[in-house]
């Protein structure tokens, strides 16, 4: 299954994407991605176009097709 | 010196827009020219209004600065360009022709003691400053911290995301509204569409609106207002403000609203470096960062 990363920054979004069981070198890249922004206290949500919500996702496996990453939110 | 190019508009909401491009070096004098030269002669009240408007334009700046997490720039603005910023308060006072006035600072730091920061060469910081706008400024200063980050996890594909072109900022904002769309039902898509603005109903089923602004722009039932945005947000198009959001907001309020600033129901000030949004002739307070004393009273 293809999946995406959405990465929200200043030219609107950069999206990294892997197929999930053909490519591991992207997988580990994204995977390596998807660490390092968790541990900088970003969330990650998986989305479906059009509905209501998303789910957030704290396991890389759990990741669905869409996912948003989202810098960690600070007041403003 | 550089001088800032700034223009004032208004947008359909009401609001008056402020955009200011250029050094922040000479940002308050460029102000202090606006406001004189806007404020008939004698008219002191109004021209206290933009004394305080200015004031506060001065706070947000400094919380833009801070927001963007670029802690070598907000030691610069809080000890490099305070003396100046205080200057043209001071030009503005002289207008105004008070007899006591006291500027006081700031709070030492935005995250403490300033001795935390190491800035060795002020000058240096400067000239970079003087050689770009503020917006590229910030861009290029966060986009490069984004880059180093995934540059240390081996993500070449993004070295070349850093902005060149003149169009960026259209194609950002396009981007991310198309985006947002995306990710909008379509209820929320057809009142964005109409309205510019859309709801969005958290799990435990509280309602808020999401319109386009860049701070204080999520609104709840009782119309208090609340502000929190990515930590990236001010070199985000609004849209992805807008998405990041309605998805904390539907996923994890509670990290929404832990961090969230919130206001009553007066009508909002929005701030950002380089977009400054103002309701004409609101005067109130601001618990800001730079804060102005007529006497005992305090602005």
């Amino acid at each position: 299954m293809k999946k995406s990363l959405r990465i929200l920054d200043s030219t609107g979004d950069t999206v990294m994407s892997f197929e999930s069981e053909i490519d591991d070198k992207a997988r580990a890249e994204a995977e390596k991605f998807f660490q390092t922004m968790k541990q900088k206290g970003a969330a990650v949500i998986s989305v479906t176009p059009g509905t209501e919500g998303g789910v957030q996702v704290r396991d890389f496996n759990t990741l669905g097709e869409e996912n948003v990453v989202i810098q960690p939110i600070v007041g403003g | 010196m550089v001088r800032a190019d700034y223009s004032v508009d208004r947008q359909p909401d009401g609001f008056r827009v402020l955009r200011i491009r250029g050094s922040i070096y000479c940002i308050e004098h460029t102000l202090a020219d606006y406001f004189l030269s806007a404020v008939p002669a004698g008219e002191h009240t109004h021209l206290e209004r933009l004394l305080w408007e200015f004031c506060r334009i001065w706070a947000g700046i400094l919380g833009s600065l801070e927001s963007s997490g670029n802690r070598t720039l907000v030691e610069y603005a809080m000890r490099g360009l305070m003396p100046t910023f205080n200057q043209g308060l001071v030009t503005l006072v002289h207008e105004l022709r008070l007899p006591e006035v006291t500027l006081a600072p700031p709070p030492t730091s935005l995250h403490g003691s300033t001795s935390a920061f190491d800035v060795a060469d002020f000058t240096a910081i400067e000239a970079r400053l003087l050689q770009c706008n503020m917006d590229e400024y910030f861009r290029q200063e966060i986009d490069a911290e984004m880059l180093r980050t995934l540059r240390g996890g081996d993500f070449p594909q993004f070295a070349t995301s850093a902005r060149a072109d003149p169009d960026a900022d259209k194609k950002a904002l396009q981007v991310s509204k198309e985006l947002l769309l995306k990710c909008l039902t379509q209820e929320q898509r057809e009142a964005f569409t109409q309205q510019g603005a859309f709801s969005v109903r958290t799990p435990t089923g509280r309602m808020l609106r999401i319109t386009q602004a860049r701070t204080f722009n999520v609104i709840d039932e009782r119309g208090s207002r609340f502000c929190a945005a990515p930590k990236n947000a001010t070199l985000l198009p609004i849209f992805d403000i807008m998405l990041a959001q309605k998805l904390t907001l539907e996923t994890n309020p509670a990290s929404f609203f832990q961090v969230a600033n919130r206001r009553g129901t007066e009508p909002a000030m929005d701030f950002c470096a380089y977009e400054i949004y103002g309701r004409e002739g609101v005067v109130s307070h601001t618990a800001g960062l730079a804060c102005l004393h007529f006497g005992n009273t305090a602005v």
